[in-house]
Formats: C-alpha cells, sequence, structure tokens
C-alpha cells in the first residue's frame, strides 16, 4: 500500500499542484527518492548536497519528527502518513 | 517588475492588532486566500523561545494546523507575517533566510506598542533577495505606508 505523503503549499509546484502524493516505501529514504522520482524538483529542495535532510525542512511521520526517530531510515508502513513542514521562522535580528 | 497582493481591509486591522497585542514580543499570523487576494487571517503563537522581541518561529504543529485549515475552507495558503517591535518593516538577513518561493512575507513595524507600518517581500528564485510587493488594501490606508525601498536590513 503506498504511503501518502503531505506536501506543503510551497512546494506544490513541484507537484503540479498535488497536496499529497502516494508513493510505496520501507523507509523513508526509499519514500523520499520514490517521491523524487515522480516530482524531480523536490530533491533540492528537501536535501543538501551531503543528501541529508536540508535543516530548514522538517519530515513528520505520523506526527513526529523523524529526527527524533532514525532520521531518513525512520521506517514507514501501510496505514503511516508523511508530513513535510518547512520551517517558518525569522525575525527583527 | 511590479508585485503586488490584495489585503482585505478588515484583514489589515486585524494583523495590525494582533501585533500590537503582541508588543513588545514579535507576534506572527497566517494569511489565507487565493490568487494574490489575502481574505482569512489565522493568528499563530510565537513558539520562539530564547529571543522573543527580536525573533519569532511557527511550529510544525501550527503550521500542519493552518494547511488543514486552509484546505477546509477552500483557500490558500499565501503569507505568513510577523512583527518587528520598534523596527523597521524591513526583512532581515534572518527573515530572508527562512523565506520560502511561493509564500509572502509580510513585516509589520510596531513602535511604542502602536502598528505603524507594514511591507510585503517575496523571493522569485533560491538564491533571489527579497522584492518589495506592494500591498493594495482600498479603505484601509491608515496602516499602509507602501515603502519604496527593495533589500534587506
Amino acid at each position: 500500500m503506498p504511503v501518502p505523503v503531505r506536501i506543503p503549499t510551497p512546494l506544490r509546484r513541484f507537484t503540479g499542484d498535488r497536496a499529497e502524493v502516494s508513493v510505496k516505501a520501507a523507509d523513508l529514504s526509499s519514500l523520499l527518492e520514490r517521491l523524487f522520482e515522480e516530482c524531480p524538483g523536490l530533491r533540492g529542495q528537501l536535501l543538501g548536497e551531503d543528501r541529508k535532510l536540508r535543516s530548514f525542512v522538517n519530515i513528520y511521520v505520523n506526527d513526529e519528527d523523524v529526527r527524533f526517530l532514525d532520521g531518513l531510515k525512520t521506517a514507514v508502513k501501510d496505514g503511516d502518513s508523511v508530513d513535510i513542514v518547512p520551517a517558518i521562522a525569522g525575525g527583527g535580528e | 517588475m511590479l508585485l503586488s497582493v490584495v489585503f482585505e481591509p478588515e484583514v489589515l486591522e486585524e494583523i495590525a492588532r494582533a501585533a500590537a497585542k503582541a508588543y513588545p514580543y514579535e507576534g506572527c499570523g497566517a494569511l489565507l486566500g487565493e490568487a494574490r487576494h489575502v481574505r482569512v487571517t489565522l493568528p499563530l503563537p510565537n513558539t520562539e523561545k530564547g529571543t522573543p522581541r527580536v525573533r519569532f518561529e511557527v511550529s510544525p504543529k501550527d503550521y500542519l494546523g493552518v494547511e488543514r485549515e486552509a484546505d477546509a475552507r477552500g483557500v490558500r495558503l499565501l503569507v505568513f507575517w510577523h512583527s518587528h517591535p520598534d523596527h523597521p518593516a524591513r526583512p532581515s538577513a534572518t527573515d530572508r533566510a527562512f523565506a520560502w518561493e511561493g509564500l509572502l512575507t509580510v513585516i509589520v513595524l510596531v513602535e511604542r506598542g502602536r502598528s505603524a507600518d507594514i511591507g510585503a517581500w517575496e523571493i522569485l528564485g533560491p538564491e533571489s533577495p527579497f522584492e518589495s510587493v506592494e500591498i493594495a488594501s482600498p479603505g484601509a490606508a491608515a496602516l499602509v505606508t507602501p515603502l519604496s525601498k527593495e533589500g534587506e536590513t
């Protein structure tokens, strides 16, 4: 069964304006590779040149930040949901 | 290129009120609408723990709530706004670092507790500087003092 990946508004221009893309995978790393095959423009938005998750991007599996799970090795299975969440911050200084 | 966005007058009033209420800390929120026309404000807590007088942060859970609310209302997330207490309504280097293409950045100057100026900004590419965006809002000119300068402070 494919795992639904929620795409945030600023990244939907890479998914043909789809808010959700479903892909089959056993862990987050392979899920992202399937996602990039379908939506190549997302790769540079989510991963740095070191192939690690960019610091301005958070990924949640079932409402848990993957940085507090197994990172890109976090397992995914039927019934899970994945959210890509851009970091929103800033300020006068 | 002249960029613009339309704000319903009550949206500007709500932002001005929320920004003043947050003083001396930075306030923040999301704005929803369609096709560069802002119709809905969603106030959000500033979850920055360290220096909320000069920084703001929207928690990931709040961000997801904004997206869900936009879907439920059949509108689109267009803007994140925040205030600069006693600091110009122009983007800082930190604002640029966190900017996302496709989302406008709106900044409100709150001067001694009163919302006094507002500016809208947008990046048109991952490495691009901020471009100034004109805010059009007939009947709500009191707060709107369009800025003529571009760039970062």
